[in-house]
């Protein structure tokens, strides 16, 4: 749906301004996919989506949406295209002068395709579709961040596009109304078909609803897969960074007092992580192998989450025992859960023997 | 001034002959100068802005020449202005003298202003409104027109205001070179026939005035800001 092939942009070229902004970046995005591109502040992510409908022209490199090649367009060709790529923004940016109404509409007035008559019963659907019928007739600065947010997504889809484009959609939002934005966006994907591309530099963003996600860094894509497999098995250091921030890895806290060392010694405890995905998610793995093997299993910490609906978990144990059992346990875990990873070994006494 | 000559109710009549036809004179010139002044401004303050940087028609070296003439006329007393162009007014209106003569150093004088602010009202607009229109396929002249404009529209009427009540100060100076008006008349009467019942009687019809187009000014701004 989306080809990004060898894309450059730099800013002010050959200039001791010059901004190397995206270093030959090729993407390719499926139809009815929301693909979610991550990355810090100044990575090149709001370049690289502006680069999508334009807004950006692109140093090198080629942009082709729905088998258009949108870079050696003229403006007029240019803003034809225009029309079958929406697109939303952190700051909304809808007509503080217009009410919602009159803002729903304006794309389709600026096409002057359509009838008043066919516009007003678009833009009635539209409201609808977003759920703010009753706020037609009120001027944005009436509307919460949420409901604006929903205005500009019955806007960005008018004209019914093919893709839509999200720039920080949620940045500005709690997060309660952020995934309540997210649902909707997940629902009109189904509903509308679209492809949809989302900015962010929200881990849970992407955790929420995205199907596919690139990380970029210094205008480059540094890593590129599923969202589960970001999530699980993160290759990068910015990725294991920003997946961090959502979905607590590593050490437990309760070790942050104790010396913990990566080669076995006798009498040490094992401390690992195990990682539970899908359908495996939810059985009852600990006590199979403590009932099988001659080990103690204590849980150090764990959490349950979701990435969009597959339920995924992460929880630390740690395994006491003789080393032979310990190494069995390991192996069984490995056999029973997506992912064993052991995070070192310690001779911490129970909290409750002290 | 005494007592009795207020008291005068034939002075006062005739007096107020005077002030009445003074004040539609100067009604006459504000209003079409400012009428010429907004339809030539506002084009104006748009060119200014849409060729300045960061907008879609960037082009440093028309904005720089086009605001470095503008800077120039507004940076000339509208004393010396308004002799200046003595010619030009000739070659418009036939004559230097009168109050349709008087319009034409008022409207050069004032467009220059008011094309600025004009640009500055509608640098207002956040970019990103801009960015979006552009993302729906918007051209430049829709951009314009559909965009800055109206979401400038509360700034631009204060401006408007402003530039109004520039000119009814201005249309009083150019009572002094024989413009007619208010100013003509407190100058004539007021200032060199020691009249101050008549000077006082047009500076507050003038003080009127502005109130006036005050009142005007932040009514229809309330009405047109929905921020």
């Amino acid at each position: 749906m989306i080809k990004l092939s060898h894309i450059v942009k730099t800013y002010n070229p050959n200039t001791p301004q010059e901004v190397k902004a995206l270093r030959d970046i090729s993407l390719q995005i499926n139809k009815g996919e929301i693909f979610g591109v991550i990355g810090l502040s100044g990575a090149g992510k709001s370049t690289l989506i502006r680069i999508i409908n334009m807004l950006e022209r692109p140093t090198s490199g080629q942009v082709e949406v729905n088998g258009q090649d949108l870079t050696n367009m003229s403006d007029n060709e240019l803003r034809a295209a225009r029309r079958h790529i929406g697109m939303i923004f952190q700051n909304f940016n809808l007509l503080s002068s217009a009410t919602v109404r009159d803002n729903v509409a304006f794309p389709l007035q600026l096409a002057r395709t359509q009838s008043k008559a066919e516009i007003d019963k678009r833009v009635t659907e539209l409201l609808a579709m977003v759920e703010l019928s009753d706020k037609a007739d009120m001027y944005p600065a009436q509307l919460s961040g949420g409901q604006k947010q929903r205005v500009g997504i019955a806007r960005a889809l008018a004209s019914n596009p093919e893709v839509l484009l999200c720039d920080e959609a949620t940045s500005a939002l709690d997060p309660k109304t952020t995934s309540s934005i997210l649902a909707l966006l997940t629902s009109l994907r189904r509903k509308l078909n679209l492809t949809i591309v989302i900015i962010t530099h929200q881990m849970e963003v992407i955790k929420e609803c995205c199907d596919r996600v690139a990380v970029i860094d210094n205008g480059m894509i540094t890593e590129l897969g599923s969202a589960t497999e970001i999530f699980i098995d993160p290759k990068q250091a910015l990725t294991k960074r920003l997946v961090s921030a959502t979905v607590r890895r590593g050490l437990p806290e309760l070790l942050r007092h104790t010396k913990v060392v990566s080669e076995y010694h006798e009498g040490a405890k094992a401390i690992i992580e195990l990682l539970f995905l899908g359908p495996k998610a939810d059985a009852p793995v600990i006590v199979d192998v403590a009932k099988e093997c001659a080990v103690s299993i204590s849980i150090l910490s764990g959490s349950i989450d979701h990435i969009q609906n597959d339920p995924f978990g992460i929880i630390a144990v740690e395994i006491d025992g003789s080393r032979a059992e310990i190494e069995r346990a390991i192996a069984a875990f490995k056999q029973r859960v997506h992912k064993v990873e052991v995070l070192g070994y310690d001779e911490r006494k129970q909290l409750s023997e002290l | 001034m005494n007592a009795s000559s207020f008291l005068n109710f034939d002075a006062w009549s005739r007096i107020g002959g005077l002030l009445w036809n003074a004040s539609l004179e100067t009604l006459y010139m504000v209003f079409v100068s400012s009428a010429v002044c907004i339809v030539v401004g506002v084009p104006l303050g748009v060119i200014l802005l849409v060729t300045s940087k960061g907008y879609f028609w960037y082009s440093p070296r028309f904005y720089n020449v086009l605001a470095a003439v503008v800077n120039a006329l507004r940076s000339v007393p509208f004393i010396i202005l308004m002799v200046a162009i003595i010619p030009l007014t000739k070659l418009i209106v036939g004559t230097s003298i009168g109050t349709t003569a008087a319009i034409v150093p008022l409207t050069i004088g004032t467009i220059p202003f008011i094309g600025r602010l004009v640009e500055t009202s509608l640098r207002t607009v956040p970019h990103g409104l801009i960015e979006a229109a552009q993302s729906m396929g918007a051209s430049p002249w829709q951009i314009v027109r559909r965009v800055l404009i109206p979401e400038a529209m509360p700034e631009l009427i204060q401006n408007f205001t402003i530039t109004i009540i520039v000119i009814i100060g201005f249309s009083a100076m150019a009572g002094t070179i024989g413009g007619g008006g208010l100013g003509d008349l407190a100058i004539r009467y007021g200032y060199m026939r020691f009249r101050a019942d008549v000077m006082i009687s047009t500076v507050v019809i003038l003080i009127a005035m502005v109130q006036i187009v005050q009142w005007i000014g932040d009514y229809l701004t309330r009405m047109c800001d929905h921020r």
